[in-house]
């Protein structure tokens, strides 16, 4: 369990994904074959008269790795085991259709909070240590987990008894509207593919348009992310989602020409000899500098420390469940960050200065 | 001539010991030259990245490995010497459990004595101290030193249970710091902190140098040492507070550091084959000061590969060793 | 120069044994014969402070033992157990230099006078040559003379010794017996044993002390005449 967690921390932090392969020629080609699929690269979803076919892909490889058909239904009881897919059904307002979370201390909507203080919603606990009878009891029909290679507990006995089960890889996508895109998928499920659509494309819209600010800009900071776990810096890979958003808010990376989406791993000294230039630290993934400073106390001597540190983590359940939905208002915290000057709002969304 | 071959031991250590560290602080990812190295170390670099990386980064782990080994050492031989067992150890005795056990208790539940700046330290020495003293009890009920070890092992094992069902009713963030906690790190501490633990350390090891008289006599045994004059249970309970505070401040801030004081005073003996403990607590401190700074090269040279958690390593290298000195006593 | 007990009864916890008054002068040999599990190691532990007396006195020079602080004790009696005890990488000579303990300084560093104590005993054992070996090296009986040795470095007025012959062959055994009157009037020193051997302790001593179990007594008793009576009634 310990080492899930580390696991989870690794890849949540960051959202990066271990070594996909995968180069842009095979994305356009997906695209083709798929073409309600933009941005997304671990599913595929096909729609025959009224039936969808899910095709779960392979982060790494692209292989499939589970084959789903389902036939929407809005009145399908679902328990959503991590924060992403309990901001999709937000945004799509099937707050009503969750039984289940994992815990509560990880959410942010207010609706399921609500809920869950009225019981309609009840708390699972890690995935790990899940109850089948529980899960029985619930009558729900459809979980949601987050998808690490590894199958859910009593899959078998749980789908024999007609309870669908979807691992979500969100987190392995290697763009922030890739992983947004798999709103699409839960929107299908519930009968709300036009909504979840017509979401998404606004989103792209808001994204780009902000995007577009950012090619006035002359100078482009550069930028260190990331933070230790051990004695190990772990940072985005070049090809991550994170130094997509970096980059799209108009900032040099420092690791932007590294390979993969994988996290990149660092000593570090190697951290302090490349980063002297740095002139912000994002996602050092603590709220205040003396709580970095117990897990990193070499973080002082980043000359970036004194002024440029921002991370989201004082909106921990808010980044976490809505900055999956909510793109466009995570780069524009950034290019807020970098650029002040190009956007006239005052307040950061999901980031914050630490002090 | 046993003398002699003594002198050119100790003589070989301390040479030795300089030369590791040297090697210690010239590996890294930043390249240092000869004259950079010299002059960061003085300071007076002109590079200020490469002052900061030699001075806050490598200095500060090396002393940690050398105070560590040092300190674990140290208490793993006051072990030895008070149960007379040469597998004996904070390790094996539990007293590392203990430590653990409370700096669980610090990090993760919210009992306000823990919550303060120094909760790990104090949880881990208090911890370690308890468990001293309950390893003790037991040593008086039990006189074979077979079951004392299987007691102290099954007190670790009772603690990790305990341990890991906080573990799975805490946040995942207090996890999170326990389990980091629990892989074992020298490069958690400031250059600004090691004055202070090396304080603890040098309490630890002045006190273990003022009852050598006792520790000389107590090898033999309680009986033999009552009747050579010894205040036997003061010396335990010394013996106690000593290895309490030497294995509570660096596992506090190195996380637990498992097989070092097994292995390092048995080595020692074997070295310099005596029991005087004039002889055996500045060559176990050696020693130990090497072993670790040893074990750090290694993960300093493995680095850009893997990281290796220093207590890994330890077992890695520790586990073989203790396992070789069983089957030599077998012999 | 006397050891005195006076209405002394021992035990662990319980009372055991019933110590008739008696008293051990310097530069003699007693032995303490009685079967085994009789009490005899119990005796001898209640003389040298390792257990309490249930009630009753010991007095040396005078002086109640109770009254003698710990770290003063072992300068007036030293105490051979019957086991040697198996710590490696311990020297004859450093062994035997652990008995000036309750002299040296805090730190236990051996002054001149100290080696020349150690040296002496040493030589008086004949075993000068083991010096440098390891004691876990050491035969049986070789093991037995060092912690004689070390007794005697004590420098004590009495020496009390627990079976000191229970491990050794027939040539030790006497060598053992030998060395031990030698040293009591060389030195002038009392030396109280416990043993079994009667054959063996009879050449060397007629003043015994007897563990009468059925009585719950322990009787003294120097006429061999008597002794041999009693003690063939003890061990019938």
């Amino acid at each position: 369990m310990v080492k899930c967690i580390l696991y989870l921390t690794v890849f949540f932090v960051f959202s990066s994904c271990l070594q996909n392969n995968k180069n842009c020629d095979s994305c356009k080609l997906e695209h083709q074959e798929h073409p309600d699929i933009v941005f997304a690269q671990n599913f595929s979803l096909d729609k025959t008269n009224e039936s969808y076919t899910l095709r779960i892909l392979h982060p790494d490889n692209g292989k499939i790795i589970e084959t789903i058909k389902f036939q929407p239904d809005s009145s399908l009881k679902v328990i959503s085991l991590i924060s992403t897919t309990n901001g999709m059904l937000s945004v799509l307002h099937l707050q009503n259709n969750i039984v289940g979370i994992s815990g509560i201390d990880y959410v942010y909507n207010h609706q399921i909070k609500k809920l869950f203080e009225e019981k309609k919603i009840t708390s699972f606990g890690d995935e790990s240590s899940i109850l089948l009878e529980k899960i029985i009891a619930s009558k729900a029909g459809l979980i949601l987990y987050s998808g690490f290679g590894d199958h859910f507990p009593h899959q078998e006995k749980l789908e024999k008894l007609g309870i669908t089960i979807i691992p979500i890889y969100d987190w392995r996508e290697n763009h922030p509207l890739g992983k947004l895109e798999w709103i699409k998928l839960i929107g299908a499920i519930f009968g709300k593919e036009k909504e979840a659509v017509q979401y998404f494309n606004q989103t792209v819209d808001s994204y780009y348009g902000l995007k577009e600010k950012t090619k006035t800009i002359s100078g482009k900071p550069q930028t260190i992310a990331g933070s230790m776990i051990g004695d190990t810096w772990y940072a985005p890979g070049g090809d991550s989602y994170f130094a997509t958003l970096l980059k799209d808010a108009g900032t040099d990376y420092v690791y932007k020409n590294t390979k993969g989406t994988a996290s990149i791993t660092k000593t570090i000294e190697e951290i302090l000899n490349e980063n002297s230039k740095s002139e912000y630290w994002i996602n050092p993934g603590k709220p205040t500098k003396k709580e970095i400073l117990t897990f990193v106390p070499q973080a002082k001597h980043l000359p970036c420390f004194e002024n440029g540190v921002y991370c989201y983590s004082k909106n921990g359940q808010k980044f976490w469940e809505e900055g999956i939905v909510k793109p466009h208002l995570l780069l524009k915290d950034l290019i807020e960050i970098f650029h002040p000057s190009l956007i006239t709002e005052e307040k950061l969304y999901f980031y914050s200065k630490i002090e | 001539m046993k003398y002699a071959t003594r002198y050119i031991l100790f003589l070989t250590l301390l040479v030795l010991l300089p030369f590791l560290a040297f090697v210690h602080l010239s590996i890294g990812q930043v390249d240092f030259s000869i004259e950079e190295f010299f002059s960061s170390f003085l300071m007076s670099g002109e590079n200020q990245m490469k002052d900061i990386v030699l001075q806050k980064i490598r200095i500060p782990r090396m002393l940690m490995a050398l105070l560590s080994g040092a300190s674990l050492s140290l208490a793993g031989l006051l072990m030895q010497t008070l149960f007379r067992n040469p597998l004996a150890g904070p390790y094996v005795l539990g007293i590392n459990s203990g430590a653990s056990l409370f700096v669980a208790l610090s990090i993760m539940t919210g009992i306000p004595f823990f919550t303060t700046d120094l909760s790990l330290v104090s949880g881990a020495l208090i911890g370690a101290f308890l468990f001293g003293m309950l390893v003790l009890f037991f040593a008086k009920i039990v006189k074979n030193q077979i079951s004392l070890l299987l007691i102290g092992l099954m007190l670790g094992s009772f603690t990790s249970a305990i341990v890991a069902f906080i573990q799975s009713v805490s946040p995942s963030e207090d996890l999170k710091i326990f389990t980091l906690w629990g892989l074992g790190s020298l490069q958690k501490v400031n250059i600004e902190q090691i004055p202070y633990i090396f304080m603890f350390i040098w309490i630890g090891i002045t006190s273990a140098l003022l009852i050598i008289k006792s520790l000389n006599a107590i090898v033999l045994g309680e009986q033999h040492a009552k009747l050579l004059g010894i205040n036997v249970s003061n010396t335990r309970f010394i013996i106690i507070l000593i290895t309490a505070v030497l294995t509570g401040i660096t596992t506090a801030f190195c996380g637990p550091i498992s097989f070092v004081g097994l292995a390092v005073p048995n080595l020692t003996r074997i070295l310099f084959k005596t029991q005087q403990h004039k002889i055996l607590i500045p060559g176990t401190l050696l020693i130990g000061g090497i072993f670790i700074l040893f074990c750090d090269i290694i993960i300093k040279l493995l680095e850009n590969h893997f990281i290796i958690p220093i207590n890994v390593l330890t077992s890695l290298i520790g586990a073989p060793m203790v396992i070789w000195l069983v089957l030599k006593r077998l012999k | 120069m006397s050891l005195k007990t006076k209405d002394l009864i021992i035990g662990y916890h319980s009372p055991l044994l019933h110590v008739e008054d008696f008293t051990l002068d310097t530069g003699n040999i007693y032995a303490i014969v009685g079967r085994n599990g009789s009490g005899k190691s119990t005796f001898l532990k209640t003389l040298t402070k390792q257990i309490q007396a249930i009630s009753g006195n010991v007095f040396i020079h005078k002086k109640a033992i109770s009254t003698i602080p710990l770290q003063n004790f072992p300068k007036y009696i030293s105490f051979v157990p019957s086991r040697f005890p198996d710590t490696e990488y311990i020297r004859v000579e450093e062994f035997i230099a652990m008995g000036r303990n309750p002299y040296t300084n805090f730190f236990g560093s051996l002054t001149r006078e100290d080696l020349k104590k150690i040296n002496h005993s040493l030589h008086l054992l004949n075993i000068s040559h083991l010096k440098g070996r390891f004691t876990t090296e050491l035969s049986d009986g070789e093991k037995q003379l060092v912690a004689i040795a070390r007794s005697l470095t004590q420098s004590t007025p009495y020496i009390l010794l627990d079976e000191p012959t229970a491990f050794l062959d027939y040539p030790n055994k006497q060598n053992v017996f030998q060395l031990l009157k030698r040293i009591s009037i060389q030195e002038n020193i009392c030396v109280l044993l416990s043993s079994h051997d009667l054959e063996q302790v009879i050449k060397i001593t007629s003043k015994f002390l007897l563990v009468n179990k059925e009585d719950k007594i322990i009787h003294f008793e120097n006429s061999i005449q008597q002794v041999e009576d009693i003690v063939s009634k003890i061990f019938i």
